[in-house]
């Protein structure tokens, strides 16, 4: 029970999400679930299909999902020029790899399995109203669908906003290139700093 | 700093068995003070870590890799409703190697609380306060007065309204305000575990076994004959499948929160209380973003260095809960992931990151029937889960504070406030924020919420049908476990844990040694207060 808050001004396209939403409110535990059980790769093939990918544990879902977001997520911030806005969300890509696979099995195969669901066409189009797939829908399809997991009255599904957020938004803000804007200078150069003793 | 020599459990090629006097499971504040106690005590000490050693050689200062290594799951271990995200070292020194270094003493009316309340015996402000002389000399604590434009802008609001407010002591020395404290300090002006009492433990014989993780306690009759541990991959994820045993007559348990319960309930302790896992607290923690008119540079200088306890008594001790106010200062990865926008907004708010002053709040949790803290239980995998209920006391704290800290910011010249909340858009005025704060739908994960103080889960108290480990956390049914972290902390303390924990561990490693040798280190005997100033309730000049 919190405080009543106005509620906002919503299209119509959010109340019929909603709507569906409202309707598979009780099985969207069991849906998760039952893709994970129906297409769950062991560890072993997981990695497989990952390193088949380039990356270390990154899927193919996982990286096609990420690639259409983060211009969405990052417009202001990304480079304006398209070549260097492809090689920064490579990197990117490759850095929330990096940083994925110091995540514990458990956690892991949680956030794999989310994108595996995201990906999932049926998913992504009933639930995120997202109607093409990813690498060609417009970024202002894209905005809507981030804007309806983040504004959905199941946490799951704005815990899944939060997770996407905050992955890209962290793989891009800890790049040099993502300094300038900001004023911050970077790590100091310590190389030349006095190491205070060990007590 | 180098690491000292120590066995990295991942380049293991065989299983591995060890013998000792103590095993102790942990390297954080609680095993750290035990390991210099116990070898400077002459125990062959064996010391269980399951993150890696990681010094200032490779602290890189970048926060995505730093908070990958250095952290329980990547810094984001979440509670089951994933409502707010726990933070926890995991890595040589533990949380100690990427806490911000307040060094406060806690109140003694939670030490009496816990006596009147928990049946806690021998702990009292007067009893305590020779633990904390020493641990405030072992680790160089002082008070910190050079407050950065960050600490200042808060003391300035603080003054403007009347509100007690006093300078927080540090365990640093020669400390040049970097502002990496989060992420391993490169130059390792931070006192600690990692270069202080682990070194010195190694040096008196101690071995450190890194990359393992202590799976279970082999427990026969009313005893722990050998702890049981796996071996890591180099990034401490995948067991490699070699095994490490370790076989000591007494057996030290300092995992910390989650972790230390998680240890007894994979090794299906005995807990005739019921309480093992419960009464887990997170003192949580809620922020407010101003922005300033002028440049702060929160990220630079000492981050945290002005502590308000304003409203920690706001309804006694039992009422409504209370929280103190601190400042943040934040690398650009973890400030901008305060607020989570989107697109033109994110930039917008990426721009102003240089006159950013934010301020966060820590709430009391733990002394009222409706906050009976959270839960711990196993994942598949054996991983701790936390379960901890956000209800309406909780979120009245957070409200209360939303509110308080916007207040102070707007006293110290903010042009706007918002609280760290999705819903919420930047006030202008102060009568703005009042009527957005009173109004805000306050939920997760839309109001962002962490923590950095886990604190419980095995319980203290002298009544083996109430708590987990008596007054000195020996374990009630498990005749040579002590448990010495702040896992046994019956309530939340009020203040940043580090120095509670570290003056704890020392009293109870002494207590042990005593019991084991009968003698005490001689660091670690209680003598006169040391002569630095313990910290006072000083004015912040602004």
């Amino acid at each position: 029970m919190t405080s009543p808050a106005t509620p906002p001004n919503r299209p119509l396209l959010f109340t019929r999400r909603e709507l569906l939403h409202a309707g598979v409110c009780g099985s969207l535990a069991l849906t998760v679930s039952g893709f994970a059980g129906r297409w769950a790769a062991t560890p072993a093939a997981a990695q497989a299909a990952a390193q088949a990918g380039g990356y270390t544990v990154l899927s193919k879902e996982g990286a096609t999902i990420l690639r259409a977001i983060a211009p969405v997520i990052l417009d202001g911030c990304l480079p304006a020029d398209p070549a260097a806005q492809q090689q920064a969300i490579a990197g990117m890509l490759a850095d929330i790899d990096g940083y994925m696979a110091y995540l514990p099995p458990a956690v892991l195969t949680e956030a794999l399995d989310g994108f595996r669901l995201l990906h999932f066409a049926p998913f992504r189009a009933l639930i995120g109203g997202l109607w093409r797939d990813y690498p060609n829908a417009t970024p202002d399809a894209l905005a809507d669908f981030l804007r309806g997991f983040r504004d959905s009255r199941f946490q799951l599904l704005r815990s899944t906003y939060a997770f996407l957020q905050s992955i890209v938004v962290v793989a891009w803000f800890d790049r040099p290139a993502a300094w300038a804007m900001m004023g911050y200078d970077g790590p100091v150069d310590t190389s030349g700093a006095p190491e205070a003793s060990a007590a | 700093m180098k690491a000292h020599p120590h066995r990295d459990a991942s380049r293991l090629d065989t299983d591995l068995t060890l013998t000792g006097d103590v095993v102790i499971i942990g390297t954080g504040a609680g095993g750290g003070m035990a390991a210099e106690v116990l070898a400077l005590a002459g125990l062959r000490v064996i010391l269980l870590e399951e993150g890696g050693y990681h010094t200032s050689d490779d602290f890189t200062m970048r926060e995505v890799p730093s908070f990958g290594r250095l952290y329980y799951e990547g810094g984001i271990r979440q509670t089951k409703s994933k409502g707010l995200a726990v933070m926890q070292g995991r890595t040589v020194g533990g949380g100690t190697t990427v806490n911000w270094t307040s060094a406060l003493r806690m109140p003694d009316r939670i030490l009496e609380y816990w006596a009147n309340e928990f049946g806690v015996t021998g702990l009292s402000g007067a009893k305590l306060a020779p633990w904390y002389d020493i641990a405030e000399r072992r680790l160089n604590v002082t008070l910190w007065t050079d407050h950065n434009e960050n600490n200042l802008l808060m003391a300035k609001g603080m003054d403007t309204l009347g509100w007690s407010h006093r300078a927080l002591p540090r365990n640093v020395k020669d400390c040049p305000g970097l502002g990496y404290c989060q992420i391993g300090c490169p130059v390792d002006a931070k006192q600690s575990m990692l270069v202080t009492t682990i070194p010195t433990a190694i040096d008196h014989g101690a071995e450190l076994v890194t990359r393992v993780r202590a799976e279970r306690l082999e427990i026969r009759g009313d005893r722990v004959v050998a702890v049981e541990g796996v071996a890591l991959d180099e990034r401490g994820v995948r067991p490699t499948g070699k095994r490490v045993r370790v076989e000591a007559p007494q057996v030290v348990v300092a995992g910390g929160a989650l972790n230390s319960p998680a240890v007894f309930l994979r090794s299906q302790a005995p807990n005739p209380s019921g309480m093992l896992g419960k009464r887990t607290f997170l003192q949580i923690h809620n922020f407010s973003i101003a922005v300033m008119p002028h440049d702060v540079d929160a990220h630079i200088g000492a981050l945290q260095s002005v502590h308000s306890h304003e409203f920690e008594w706001r309804d006694g001790i039992t009422g409504r809960a209370g929280y103190n106010i601190e400042t943040v200062g934040a690398q650009p990865v973890a400030m901008m992931n305060f607020r989570k926008l989107l697109g033109r907004d994110l930039a917008a708010f990426a721009t102003q990151y240089r006159r950013l002053h934010t301020l966060v709040s820590q709430i009391r949790d733990g002394f009222h029937p409706d906050n009976p803290g959270g839960t711990v239980t196993l994942k598949d995998g054996g991983d701790p889960l936390l379960d901890y209920p956000l209800n309406d006391y909780i979120w009245e704290a957070v409200r209360h504070s939303y509110l308080t800290m916007a207040e102070c910011q707007f006293a110290a010249g903010a042009e706007t406030v918002v609280p760290a909340n999705y819903d919420a858009q930047p006030y202008r005025s102060w009568p703005e924020a009042k009527a957005g704060i009173a109004a805000l739908e306050l939920k997760a994960p839309n109001t962002f919420l962490t923590s950095t103080h886990p604190l419980g889960g095995c319980l203290m108290g002298e009544d083996p049908k109430r708590a987990v480990v008596d007054s000195r956390g020996r374990h009630h049914q498990l005749a040579n476990v002590t448990v010495i972290d702040g896992s046994l902390f019956p309530t939340s303390i009020g203040v940043n844990l580090s120095l509670t924990i570290y003056a704890l561990a020392a009293r109870q490693a002494a207590l042990l040694a005593q019991d084991l040798t009968g003698a005490v280190p001689e660091a670690y005997r209680t003598t006169a207060p040391h002569p630095v100033a313990t910290p006072q309730a000083e004015e912040v000049p602004t």
